[in-house]
């Protein structure tokens, strides 16, 4: 026995749920619970020992009501009892663990009294096992089990047949309604009960139950599985035919049967009135030929004449015809429909005759055609009491007929399947003949609805009076149309170009009888043709407009309006590269007000629409932009009514630099043809928007530079001018333009302005030099010039400084120096005064020395007299204006002899003139140099993109000029004190730096272009120009003067793969040609083959001969064109044709021997004479085509009223060698004719047998081999052909 | 009348005219026609089979078209050369081809099995001459 503590325990730690309750009902207070049930109070801590049980039972109090009031009635039943209680698998709404939600549980909850030894009970113990999962287990299969037998039940009650089971005793098991039915048996009379007690006739009873016992025995039954006819017995005893199948099935390892049954009673009573029937017939149309049928309805007899047997061989004595022998003798092909007609007749209370063709079978298993009449009998009701059928031999008119029919369908089939499309017309234009494809074309079903109708019926108005027209005129004329392209709308409303060729067709006597075209879709080639007009529209407005805004809006319309967008922007990416700016729109008028306004202009990378697709660098789609405000413009987007958006990124050189955005109204299909479409326009238009780009940008460097910067023309005009000269100027730009320069120069000043700048164009050198100029107020403006000419362009580069303030404080100067000049005598310069008359009135010494004149003798002298010193004429010229013009002079003067400069200062004075002379030689000389190197360099850095460097010997930057800004994007400073090969592409470097190294050697060195780093660490093509001037001490270094030569270098490269591309695509087209010959042979091979096979045929339809005698000619001609075709293809393409030494006469003996008989027709006199040249080196069968095209040339065109004569002839002419070949015949107009002389197809005379293909072959034979062809003629005076040869081998 | 004659054709059409104009002309006995050198091959492969009687009437004549899916005529013949030329050493192919391609002919009559290389259509006097020039008659 186990201890109290043992048991208390094993109580405690028990799987099993347990819980100890006092037997004080109805309290039941808790004395004692395990740990297994604590758990399964799901951590809800309750302190549950000595409370009411049924209070904290732990289930949903509110949902159990019912389960809970089980469980008290139970311990009352335990406490009354002193039993145990179950409550076995019951449901109880249980706290879910850890939330505040129930769960669905089952639970075996077991009861069971615990006596103390009174007898008394003393506790009461309850134990509870959950059996959720059998529970839930087990409904569900007992579910799909009812399910299961719910659904076979229903399969057998509504069977059509009587099901019935019985098991291996031959007790009925099952018993269906339509067994009730048939039988007459309830299903609860008859269950259990011995099945052929009931339903086998007591005559067959002994057999079916031996049967039943055979198969028990040995698993072998005869009567299982098959169809059986039987008597059956029902309720009321009468006997009745049946149809019975019986199955065995096992089921649980449980044998039995079950029979599927049928009443036939109606069936076999038919089949006896049938019998009856057939013997009337028989008596009634033995006499006649045809094979007659009669049927009797109402009898249910059928009567089948003797013409059976003699015609189609069946012989059945007695009439014991097989069941179904119509139906199993129709073709198979035929009895669908036929007996679907028949019954059709037969049923239609109206009809009382029918009359139908169909194949029948002979008793030798040949199928005969047959034509079948039948006659049918009704009562007054329109019931069908008999009907009679004959069937007549038709078997030989139908095969010819097929045999025909088979030809036209071949001929059909193949016109059916050519993808072009083929159409025949009548005389009066009417559709006869149309294939599948034209048919699609013009919108019909069958062939039968074209017939008669128009090209008018199909087509818009003007594009059938189009073909209209053509068509009248082929008949007209009788000439083939070739290759018209015409814009035709299909049924479905796409507009297709297609590519008609007509051709007439003709009856025996050439009179036209129709017309037969083939037309090709061309679409493809014209929508890509089109694409390539938007392309150069697009490149002709970005060239045309001045203004990038401009062409951008014009190229936005393009696009747009070629896309079927309604509105488009484009931004361009700014020039630090760090925002996109709006710089132009286009809209559809109809919502221009909308996009009117002014917008947001600029998006960072990734912002907005625009910014993400400069991010993405690629073309972006999006649709439904009116929802979830996509786009920042959502907003004017409803108000258009527009859906979707597209954004093309512009890419340069692997860069965004523009982004085009369109909007349209409905979503966008992201196809590959639209994408690929606006990605290639994009490709094609990059390098332009680029360039404009660039071209717009310099123009604002242009406009924005302090100085005036012009462009000149030798004409006297400008030709451009920047935004500075018109504001100091007061001028607007295009007053500027269009008048001449000197117009606005001051009058003083034109005349040596003029000279200067003619010197300038003629000697091809740089200019500098002052002017003024006279503004629009009337203000003179002393104006600086820098001219540069460029060579070769009579253009002139000028960069002009407003120099007025320097001149004004210049004459500031001279005012002073005139107000002290008088009280400078006592000066060291030289010094003298003259009178009015020039007469020397006061001389210093140094001026005597200057002058070299003696002091004795001058005073009263006139100057001119005493000056030994070569002066020169500028001297006395502004000595005498200092006089006349009463004003202060000051120049500078040089003596050749002390080879001195002088500064001379002239002051006028009421009395006469006092000149100062002072030695300024060094300063001059100092200054000269200054200047001209101030010039030269000023020249240099100031002018355009020219980059200037200074580097030392090292080849560090002491000087870099500000023009990297323009050219690299970079601070000059940048450079300073930096290796300028740090800069250069490494692959250059090293071809550089040799050049560096022969600085010690060589002056100047002219350097091939190589890549050098710009800002954004793309690399620019540079070519330069390097001066050692490390001697100069005024430059002290080496001076580079590069330019940027990137758009050439670009442009080289771009266009060796141009060529590359179009050498390439040059194979390809020869590629294509031959594929599209081959392609084209083909199937037209394939029709001349057929054609030869249709021949010898009979056709017995007249229109279809005339048909197939025309297509037979325009195939001919058709084969022959391309032959043509191929021939010329052939010549085009091949550069080295052999060559060999070949003589003429030889030549020529064999093609006259090939056309004697003509020649003798025509009574034809040759006369050769090939002694001077008797040979040529060229291509024999070149050569030989030649003449016979020559030959049959004259013989074709030979005069009706004399014999030919043709008369050939050779000579020598230089290295070439020249043949003559003159005949008599009828000429022609050479002037009239001559641009067209030696064209493809082009004909002169009207003659069915010219196909204006024979000279142009000759033309591109010779010019194959390098010769040429020339004419002369008269009409009807004849013709001479001079071919020239190039006789080389 | 030779025994019979593999036509190698991709088009239909070309195909039955084919065997109409040999059949017309009186030029073989049987006419094998395939859709491509790979069907061609697979015949080939299936002649060689040991025990397979056929392997002797196999056909003298072939009729090739150059350009065909799956494998061309140029295949074909290179495949022919390599692997059955020596097993059926009387095979002569006469090249059927729409292509206009100067350089095709060349190519084609630079193999030595290949006798012709003709424009098509094929047609009853072109076979009547290809039996006299070649002198083809029963061989079996």
């Amino acid at each position: 026995m186990l201890s109290p503590k043992q048991s208390e325990e094993l109580f405690n730690f028990s799987p099993v749920a347990g819980i100890i309750l006092k037997p004080d009902e109805p309290v039941f207070t808790v004395v004692k619970l395990n740990c297994a049930f604590t758990q399964l109070l799901a951590g809800q801590e309750k302190q549950l020992t000595g409370q009411s049980f049924l209070e904290v039972f732990p289930v949903c109090a509110d949902r159990n009501a019912g389960s809970l009031e089980n469980l008290r009635r139970s311990l009352f039943q335990v406490l009354s009892t002193g039993t145990s209680q179950k409550l076995e698998n019951h449901e109880y709404e249980v706290p879910a663990p850890g939330t505040d939600t129930f769960q669905k549980r089952y639970w075996t909850l077991t009861l069971h009294p615990i006596f103390n030894d009174q007898e008394e009970i003393q506790y009461i113990s309850l134990s509870i096992v959950d059996v959720t999962d059998y529970a839930l287990l087990e409904k569900k299969s007992r579910e799909l089990q009812e399910r299961n037998v719910e659904s076979r039940n229903f399969i057998m009650n509504a069977a059509l047949d009587a099901i019935i089971c019985i098991d291996k005793k031959g007790a009925i098991t099952f018993w269906n309604p339509q067994a009730e039915k048939i039988f007459g048996w309830k299903e609860k009379e008859v269950m259990g009960l011995i099945l052929s007690d009931l339903i086998v006739p007591p005559a067959f009873r002994k057999r079916h139950e031996q049967g039943v016992d055979r198969y028990v025995k040995t698993g072998h039954g005869p009567a299982l599985n098959v169809l059986l006819e039987l008597t059956a017995v029902n309720k009321s005893k009468k006997e009745f035919p049946i149809e019975l199948t019986v199955l065995p099935l096992k089921q649980d390892g449980e044998e039995f049967f079950c029979g599927f049954i049928r009443d036939i009673s109606a069936r076999k009573q038919q089949e006896n009135q049938l019998a009856k029937l057939t013997e009337r017939l028989t008596l009634a149309t033995q006499a006649i030929s045809d094979a007659i049928w009669d049927w009797n309805i109402k009898e249910g007899k059928i009567y089948r004449s003797e013409g059976y047997n003699t015609l189609y061989g069946y012989d059945f004595p007695a009439q014991k015809w097989p069941e179904n022998f119509w139906e199993s003798n129709v073709h198979p092909d035929d009895i669908g429909f036929i007996s679907a007609r028949i019954r059709e007749v037969i049923e239609n209370a109206e009809a009382s005759s029918w009359t139908g063709e169909y194949r029948f079978r002979k008793s030798d298993g040949a199928y005969a055609f047959v034509k079948e009449n039948i006659i049918i009998v009704r009562e007054q009701s329109g019931t069908p009491i008999r009907i009679v059928g004959a069937l007549q031999d038709i078997t030989k008119a139908k095969e010819q007929e097929q045999a025909n029919q088979k030809e036209r369908n071949l001929l059909r089939a193949i016109i059916d399947n050519l993808p072009d499309y083929v159409f025949v017309k009548d005389r009066e234009l009417r559709h006869v003949i149309n294939n599948q494809a034209n048919l699609r074309l013009l919108g019909a079903k069958t062939e039968e609805e074209t017939l008669g109708k128009t090209a008018a019926d199909y087509f818009a108005p003007e594009i059938a009076e189009i073909i209209h027209q053509d068509d009248l005129q082929l008949f007209h004329s009788g000439q083939p149309i070739f290759d018209r392209e015409e814009l035709v709308e299909t049924p479905e409303g796409k507009r297709i170009w297609i590519k008609t060729t007509k051709i007439p067709l003709r009856d025996e006597k050439q009179e036209i009888i129709g017309i037969a075209g083939i037309s090709q879709d061309i679409s493809i080639l014209y929508e890509k043709e089109q694409e390539q007009i938007l392309v150069q529209n697009i490149i002709t407005a970005l060239g045309k407009f001045e203004s990038i805004d401009d062409a951008l809006v014009e190229t936005l319309r393009l696009i747009g309006t070629f896309m079927q967008f309604r509105m488009g922007e484009a931004w361009l990416i700014s020039m630090d590269k760090k925002e996109l700016l709006r710089k132009g729109g286009w809209a559809e008028e109809a919502i221009a007000e909308i996009f009117s306004y002014n917008h947001r202009s600029g998006f960072k990378c990734g912002e907005g629409f625009p910014g993400i697709v400069w991010q993405n660098q690629q073309l972006e789609v999006w649709n439904d932009i009116q929802v979830d405000n996509k786009i920042r413009r959502t907003e004017q987007a409803r108000l258009a009514g527009l859906n979707a958006v597209v954004g093309l990124p512009i890419l340069y050189k692997g860069e965004v630099i523009a982004v085009f955005t369109f909007m349209t109204d409905t979503n966008i299909t992201y196809g590959e043809s639209i994408s690929l479409l606006l990605q290639q326009i994009a490709v094609q238009i990059a390098l332009d928007i680029q360039r404009k780009k660039s071209e717009d940008e310099l123009n604002r460097f242009f406009n924005h530079s302090p100085d005036i910067l012009c462009i000149f023309g030798a004409d006297g005009y400008f030709k451009k001018i920047n935004t500075t000269a018109t504001s100091l100027l007061g001028y607007s730009t295009q007053e500027l333009l269009s008048r001449p320069y000197y117009e606005f120069v001051h009058p003083d000043d034109q005349e040596f302005t003029k000279c200067a700048i003619d010197k300038v164009f003629n000697d091809n050198v740089p200019f500098y030099g002052e002017n003024r100029y006279i503004t629009k107020t009337g203000d003179i403006k002393w104006l600086a010039w820098d001219c540069i000419p460029v060579e070769g362009e009579k253009l002139l580069y000028a960069s002009v400084k407003d120099i007025t303030e320097k001149k004004g404080l210049e004459e500031e100067i001279v005012r002073y120096n005139e107000r002290i000049g008088s009280i400078l005598e006592s000066i060291t310069d030289g010094f003298f005064a003259v009178d009015k008359d020039w007469e020397v009135i006061y001389l210093n010494r140094e001026a005597q020395s200057i002058l070299e004149v003696c002091k004795n003798s001058f005073l009263g002298k006139k100057l001119w007299d005493v000056i030994s010193q070569e002066i020169s004429e500028k001297f006395t010229a502004e000595l005498h204006r200092a006089v006349v013009e009463n004003r202060f002079v000051q120049f500078e003067e040089y003596l050749p002899v002390s080879d001195k400069w002088y500064g001379v200062n002239a002051y006028p004075s009421g009395t006469g003139l006092s000149v100062y002379l002072k030695n300024i030689t060094n300063m001059v000389k100092a200054k000269q140099k200054l200047e001209l190197r101030e010039q030269r360099f000023r020249r240099l850095i100031q002018d355009g993109s020219d980059l200037i460097g200074i580097l030392d010997k090292e080849g560090n930057y002491l000087y870099v000029s500000p023009s990297t800004r323009q050219v690299l994007g970079t601070e000059p400073e940048e450079y300073l004190g930096k290796s300028a090969f740090a800069f250069i592409h490494e692959d250059d470097r090293e071809r550089i730096l040799r050049y560096f190294e022969l600085l010690g050697k060589e002056k100047r060195i002219q350097i091939e272009p190589f890549r050098f780093i710009d800002s954004d660490k793309n690399y620019r093509w540079i070519e330069t120009i390097v001066t050692d001037m490390t001697d100069d001490p005024s430059v002290g270094g080496i001076v580079v003067n590069s330019r940027d030569v990137t758009q050439r270098i670009n442009e080289l490269n771009e266009r060796e793969k141009l060529i590359e591309v179009l050498t390439q695509s040059n194979k390809d087209l020869q590629q294509f040609s031959y594929i599209t010959s081959h392609n084209f042979r083909a199937p037209l091979s394939n029709i001349l083959g057929l054609m030869q096979l249709v021949e010898g045929n009979p056709i017995e339809d007249p229109l279809l001969q005339d048909i197939l005698d025309g297509l037979k000619k325009s195939t001919l001609v058709l084969d022959e064109t391309i032959n043509d075709l191929v021939k010329v293809l052939i010549i085009k393409d091949s550069p080295a044709v052999q060559k060999e030494k070949i003589t003429f006469a030889e030549v020529l003996e064999k093609l006259l021997m090939h056309l004697k008989v003509p020649l003798q027709e025509a009574s034809a006199e040759v006369l050769i004479n090939t002694g001077e040249a008797p040979a040529v080196y060229f291509n024999q069968s070149y050569l030989e085509s030649i003449f016979l095209n020559l030959l049959t040339n004259a013989l074709k065109f030979r005069s009706p009223h004399r014999p030919l004569k043709i008369e050939i002839s050779t000579s020598r002419n230089g290295k070439n060698v020249v043949l003559r070949f003159k005949d008599n015949g009828i000429g022609l107009e050479v002037e009239r004719y001559k641009d067209r002389l030696f064209g493809l197809y082009q004909r002169f005379h009207d003659r069915p047998d010219s196909k204006g293909l024979g000279l142009y072959l000759i033309k591109s034979q010779m010019e194959a081999l390098g010769g040429d062809i020339g004419i002369e003629s008269r009409v009807d005076a004849g013709t001479t052909f001079t071919l020239t040869f190039k006789n080389n081998p | 009348m030779i025994e019979s004659v593999l036509i190698v054709e991709d088009d239909e059409v070309t195909r039955m005219l084919g065997a109409l104009v040999v059949k017309k002309a009186g030029f073989a006995r049987n006419i094998i026609s395939l859709a491509n050198g790979l069907a061609a091959i697979d015949y080939y492969k299936e002649l060689i089979q040991p025990g397979d009687k056929l392997s002797d009437s196999y056909p003298r004549i072939v009729f090739l078209d150059l350009y065909m899916p799956v494998l061309s005529g140029w295949e074909f013949l290179e495949e022919f050369m390599r692997s059955f030329l020596p097993r059926f050493p009387e095979t002569r192919v006469v090249v059927l081809s729409s292509s206009v391609n100067p350089e095709d002919e060349v190519r084609a009559l630079a193999y030595p099995i290949v006798i012709g290389f003709e424009s098509k259509p094929i047609t009853v006097s072109f076979l009547t001459s290809l039996a006299q020039h070649w002198n083809l008659s029963g061989t079996v």
